[in-house]
């Protein structure tokens, strides 16, 4: 039996939460709302998984998933800019390995060099211990400052930093909600190294907005 | 005109007369002087937006309220004024970090009734906001407090461009012709170049001036004024609407100076802008255009300034969300720019 745990970020923007009376955050932030129990999603989590397989939903009160304000995402994005200046692609910017893993994912239709990066963020994971044991996935709804459109395809990159700097970044799968925001779905095991970096990145490739 | 103090010779009716046509002529000539010095700086380095004649001549927007066609008037000019907290020596970097737009006034010139409307707009307003993506591309809009639009752009104009696109469409997308973005700790220049502000204070600040209790009238200090304006948290009940009040009470005391010295100097309006311009992040009004405008408005009626009837809220975020009225938003609209059509 497949174990997930569904987590809610309502809006993705501040680790804090501030009073209404508090002046509000530099920037847009997004919340977090962890909502156990959660009905399942109708569409399977992995387009992979057995059609009979079912999934029970355990609780996940003390996981700690949240967008956190990075100067290494700065620096980043810096430099995919200055990249994308020179008129060369974004999913340039990540090794070849990496960049095989996503073009083996791309429809037909897309082109590698087509790909979008408009959402690229530090992520903070605490408290994943028990999820670790007790589920295969979570899932995490993130409401970027992007919206993102039902038709497009997204392909999300979790960055695993070491203490060294060294970045290693592992592909997942994510579903466009409704609203614009985004599911992604994290493998447990992902989720440890998440929880284990000495800090996280998540970086959003996406197909073009129509 | 002083030079003729302490000239005691008993005065004539025919010296009178003179005196007084030489008096009416100079004034006439700094007013007109004034006005061609503006049209000319104007001319010269401004090159308006303006539709071919060809294309859409003659026709004016118009808007449809409770059965009758109202017709956007021409002749009132739109300018957004934001007070941006960003330092006087700070250039921010990024495109999702510009800072945030806490003042936020739209005036409304209406040159045929000789009229000058103005609109505080909450800086909690939940509207929807151009946004960017992280490498500053633009990717549509999502709904936060309209103070945050600040925040997009690669650079201010671009900033300024996305604060003004906000406010548009909370007013049902109404163009703003005129923008002009403040550095809120700035705007102690702008106290300089009144002379320093007379205020009354509305309410005990004694937590942030030992100076500013309830009923006392100062003048202020530059550093006073940023205090005054910008003081939210620690004052009263530390909400906006509160500090919206207390800027509304500058403002009126500002405008009551900034009237009297456009009156009696031709060269201040030149002068004003020269301190705008230092404490602006972005401005795409001409030192001709202002000129002209506060030559042509500064005699203007001014109406007290309106906010929007709004419901009051803790958002998602926790965070106090103002959403207003629509139709206190068309009220508006036709009570300051459009006339019924016949």
């Amino acid at each position: 039996m497949k174990k997930t745990i569904a987590l809610l970020l309502v809006a993705v923007m501040a680790l804090s939460l501030t009073s209404a009376f508090a002046s509000s955050p530099k920037n847009y932030e997004e919340p977090v709302t962890v909502v156990t129990p959660t009905p399942a999603p109708a569409a399977p989590a992995a387009p992979a998984a057995p059609a009979e397989e079912v999934e029970e939903e355990v609780e996940a009160e003390n996981l700690v998933v949240a967008v956190v304000e990075s100067e290494a995402v700065d620096e980043a994005v810096e430099e995919i800019k200055k990249m994308v200046a020179e008129e060369k692609p974004v999913i340039e910017y990540f090794p070849e390995e990496t960049q095989e893993e996503v073009k083996a994912v791309l429809p037909e239709t897309v082109k590698a060099e087509d790909l979008e990066l408009n959402e690229f963020v530090g992520m903070a994971v605490d408290n994943f211990e028990q999820v670790v044991e007790e589920a295969d996935e979570v899932r995490v709804i993130i409401a970027f400052t992007t919206k993102y459109d039902p038709e497009q395809e997204v392909f999300p990159l979790i960055g695993l930093v070491d203490e060294a700097g060294n970045v290693t970044w592992v592909l997942i799968e994510a579903e466009v909600q409704e609203d614009g925001s985004l599911m992604l779905i994290i493998p447990t095991d992902v989720l440890e190294k998440m929880g284990n970096a000495a800090s996280v990145q998540v970086a959003i490739l996406s197909t073009p907005q129509k | 005109m002083s030079r003729f103090r302490g000239h005691h010779s008993p005065p004539t009716r025919r010296r009178t007369t003179v005196k007084f046509a030489i008096a009416l002529a100079a004034a006439l000539i700094l007013v007109v002087g004034g006005y061609l010095v503006g049209e000319w700086l104007e001319n010269r380095s401004y090159q308006e937006e303006r539709q071919q004649m060809s294309e859409n001549f003659g026709l004016l927007p118009t808007m449809e309220y409770q059965g009758q066609t109202y017709m956007r008037r021409p002749e009132v000019t739109t300018m957004l004024l934001m007070g941006v907290d960003q330092h006087m020596d700070e250039e921010p970097t990024g495109s999702r970090h510009g800072g945030r737009a806490d003042f936020l006034l739209l005036m409304a010139l209406d040159h045929k009734n000789q009229k000058v409307y103005q609109l505080q707009i909450d800086r909690d307003t939940f509207t929807e906001v151009p946004v960017v993506g992280v490498l500053g591309n633009e990717v549509g809009t999502r709904a936060m407090q309209i103070c945050l639009a600040y925040n997009y752009g690669n650079n201010n104009e671009e900033r300024c461009r996305h604060t003004v696109q906000a406010v548009q469409m909370l007013l049902n997308d109404e163009p703003i012709e005129l923008a002009l973005a403040v550095k809120l700790d700035g705007i102690a220049v702008l106290n300089q170049a009144l002379g320093g502000i007379r205020v009354t204070i509305p309410e005990d600040m004694t937590v942030v001036d030992p100076a500013f209790t309830a009923g006392a009238t100062l003048t202020l200090t530059d550093a006073q004024t940023e205090k005054l304006v910008r003081a939210r948290m620690t004052v009263g009940d530390g909400l906006n609407v509160s500090r919206m009040r207390r800027q509304r009470t500058f403002l009126e005391a500002a405008t009551r100076q900034l009237r009297s010295m456009l009156a009696s100097d031709s060269d201040f309006a030149g002068r004003l802008f020269d301190s705008l311009e230092a404490i602006s992040s972005y401005t795409n009004v001409t030192r001709g255009r202002l000129i002209n405008e506060a030559n042509r408005a500064y005699n203007y009626d001014i109406q007290p300034v309106d906010t929007l009837a709004a419901e009051y809220k803790i958002g998602a975020q926790e965070l106090m969300e103002c959403h207003v009225d629509k139709d206190a938003v068309t009220a508006w609209l036709i009570k300051t720019l459009y006339e019924p059509k016949n």
